[in-house]
């Protein structure tokens, strides 16, 4: 093995890939760089070649991670290396086998807040059992007797929504990186709407391209439990399962099969997203309470983005005004006078989402800012814990009610802020693991709410939080691919909630680069990204 | 060209073109997690603007073109990433890019060569890629997990790469022959 005699430029080159590059030495690179095309070839080069061994190492790792046997680049971490000495590691090792055999095989039952014991997995979109009076809705009315019907016989029958008109086109064709022309009565799209564009099925194949095992194992997990859920629909295009509000079940699965992709027209559940919309926009009556409104609002807004039938744009407008309508005055949305973090969360997204999807209800804007405003206060910056502001103290709540903070705060534009950036390191000591019977970890809706603010954060926070979590909820599947609630029943809520966990890298992109449809002039109050849009909503360029 | 040959023809250019725009980010954006998503965001912008995208040009050229820009507007929007290029440090690379471009393709042919050198390597030196490359350490950490210096890993891992070079120049050569 022959070495070349270091040169000056090659060693600054080198210390650069090995990021161990000073500033007075980055000073000389850069400096060398711009005066001398051949150094600049030289970096390239090096840098090629960096990249070149960077993939060779970590495709050479996926393939033993595929066929186990082949030679490891790197053997099993000797005792010796253990950071604490081998004495401790033996120690810590048996401390944890027995907090596995206490804890796991064995666990106790754990206790609620009120003293009675919880039975099974917390995988809750409806109002969490252990959340308080305090949370609850006065005059909530009683949920309507469960009628579960039998899943048609085949997808391709004739369903509700067949009907829908998908000729006439509510976006103007000015709207960023959309435009549509009609032909023969019929809308011709020539692009995805920037919201939903990660969806295409190129967009997908790229992202699977670059994203390894964990990306491709997600999304064929993620497509199986779709072909699940699109056979549990109703005759009539909801699904309904015990204990859950037809139209927030529905809304949650339509999210399901819209972020695989699918649509109206195109993807193997065209007809099932047809049946869900033609039940969702032909329902009258409001959901039974305001989380399940905002389940509702987010369907609409996704939908109204995904499929622009004028239909579904007319219902989430009215969503969109009923949200507004609903909006406390402190500023959130919940039960009486106290905002609910987790709530305003959910409404929040929905607003923020029908904003991106061409909502022009010019109120949307105070409305986010005033729940930005309401969260704002209610987070310490110190801890990032969050105070609820109606309890009088300053008990820390919950991880969903601290992610539902942040997540608001996202959705407002301030997510670079103190209180935003405080409250993710909040975050940072919760797991990103499926809930566990027994277990510490957080519930489904916790981890969805968590899951959105980790990925608008980006960087390798996300990247850390996605592989545990794919990890975590593809362990949690039962031998049909789906996922079961606390009873051990194949559920639709939890399939549809793993789906929606799965596939969160591919369904939306950050928030920070949503689009609006209309920009207020004067005095706008939110902080919003505009990327794609110039300042009066127009495309760029 | 109807949509699905559409998405045909692009793949087919991304795919080819993937390793080298990956390069170009990577040459700029030292942390793995950040690099990871500005490529996605490229891959989007790329079959977003395909149809701008002129075919009696390089695909190469003009992706990568594009994923500089992308790198800008990434940092210009979160600036917690810290970009370690000046913008005309960055020009001057992407013109070194593009004016040797051939090797990447070059490259990509003798990937299966680097692959059979690294299976060649002694343990030690496996181990140190795979720290570096696989687990994404600093070279801090590095350094402290194997109870050596910064200094020392600097230099192993500038070696290691040379002789990986030779040791595919050496295979390339004798499979040719």
């Amino acid at each position: 093995m022959t070495v070349r005699p270091p040169d000056p430029l090659d060693g600054l080159i080198e210390a650069y890939l090995n990021d161990a590059l000073d500033a007075e030495g980055l000073a000389r690179l850069e400096a060398e760089l711009r005066a001398s095309p051949e150094a600049a070839r030289r970096f390239a080069s090096a840098a090629r070649w960096d990249s070149t061994i960077e993939r060779a190492v970590r495709r050479s790792r996926s393939e033993q991670v595929v066929a186990p046997g082949s030679r490891p680049l790197a053997g099993r971490r000797p005792l010796s290396e253990h950071i604490w000495g081998p004495a401790v590691a033996i120690v810590a090792h048996a401390a944890l086998l027995v907090f596995l055999i206490r804890w796991v095989i064995f666990p106790s039952p754990p206790r609620r807040d009120d003293g009675g014991e919880a039975d099974g997995v917390e995988i809750a979109l409806e109002r969490p059992a252990e959340r308080t009076a305090l949370e609850g809705r006065p005059g909530e009315l009683p949920a309507p007797p469960v009628e579960v019907r039998a899943p048609p016989a085949s997808a391709a029958a004739t369903r509700p929504g067949e009907s829908l008109d998908p000729v006439a086109v509510w976006m103007d064709p000015e709207d960023a990186a959309v435009s549509a022309s009609r032909a023969g009565g019929d809308v011709a799209l020539t692009g995805p709407h920037p919201l939903t564009e990660r969806r295409t099925a190129t967009a997908r194949a790229a992202y699977l391209a670059a994203g390894g095992v964990v990306a491709r194992q997600a999304d064929e997990a993620a497509a199986r439990a779709a072909r699940w859920l699109a056979g549990r629909q109703s005759t009539d295009g909801a699904w309904r399962e015990e204990g859950s509000d037809p139209q927030a079940l529905t809304s949650l699965a339509l999210l399901a099969l819209l972020g695989r992709g699918d649509t109206h027209r195109s993807g193997p559940h065209a007809a099932v997203v047809r049946g869900a919309l033609a039940f969702l926009t032909g329902t009258t009556g409001r959901p039974s309470d305001l989380r399940a409104s905002a389940l509702r609002l987010h369907a609409m807004a996704d939908a109204s983005a995904a499929t622009r039938l004028p239909a579904v744009r007319a219902a989430m407008d009215l969503t969109v005004r009923q949200a507004l309508s609903d909006q406390i005055s402190n500023g959130g949305w919940g039960a009486s006078s106290s905002a609910d973090p987790v709530i305003t969360a959910w409404m929040t997204w929905g607003l923020r989402l029908a904003l991106a999807a061409g909502a022009d209800e010019p109120a949307i804007h105070a409305a986010i800012a005033r729940a930005a405003d309401a969260m704002d206060r209610s987070l310490n910056p110190a801890s990032g814990s969050l105070y609820y502001p109606s309890a009088g103290g300053v008990s820390p709540l919950r991880w969903s009610q601290i992610a539902g903070a942040v997540l608001t705060l996202q959705m407002a534009g301030d997510d670079a802020g103190t209180r935003a950036l405080r409250g993710l390191k909040a975050l940072d000591s919760m797991s990103p693991a499926w809930p566990r019977t027994g277990g510490e970890s957080a519930g489904g809706e916790a981890l969805l709410l968590a899951t959105a603010c980790r990925f608008n954060e980006g960087g390798p926070s996300w990247m850390k939080w996605y592989g545990a979590l794919a990890a975590s909820v593809l362990s949690r599947r039962d031998a049909g691919g789906v996922w079961s609630d606390s009873r051990g029943v194949a559920s639709v809520r939890a399939t549809a909630l793993a789906i929606l966990l799965l596939d969160t890298p591919c369904r939306y992109p950050p928030v920070s680069s949503w689009p609006v449809a209309v920009v207020p002039m004067f005095g706008n109050p939110v902080r919003l990204a505009f990327q794609g849009l110039d300042a009066f909503g127009l495309p760029e360029g | 060209m109807t949509e699905s040959e559409r998405h045909e023809r692009f793949l087919a250019y991304f795919l080819r073109h993937q390793d080298e725009i990956a390069a170009v980010v990577g040459s700029m954006v030292r942390d793995r997690h950040a690099r990871e998503d500005i490529l996605q965001e490229v891959a989007l912008t790329l079959w977003r603007k395909f149809d701008d995208f002129d075919e009696a040009r390089s695909f190469g050229a003009w992706a990568r073109g594009i994923a500089v820009h992308k790198v800008l507007q990434s940092f210009a929007r979160q600036k917690r990433v810290p970009v370690p290029l000046a913008p005309e440090t960055m020009e001057a690379v992407l013109a070194a890019f593009d004016a040797t471009e051939g090797e990447a393709e070059e490259l990509a042919e003798k990937e299966a060569a680097l692959r059979a050198c690294i299976e060649m390597l002694p343990e030690k030196s496996r181990r140190l890629l795979a720290l570096r490359y696989e687990e994404n350490l600093t070279l801090d950490a590095i350094a402290r997990r194997l109870s050596s210096t910064l200094d020392a890993v600097n230099k192993a891992l500038s070696r290691l790469r040379q002789a990986l070079r030779e040791c595919v120049h050496r295979r390339w050569a004798e499979a040719g022959a």
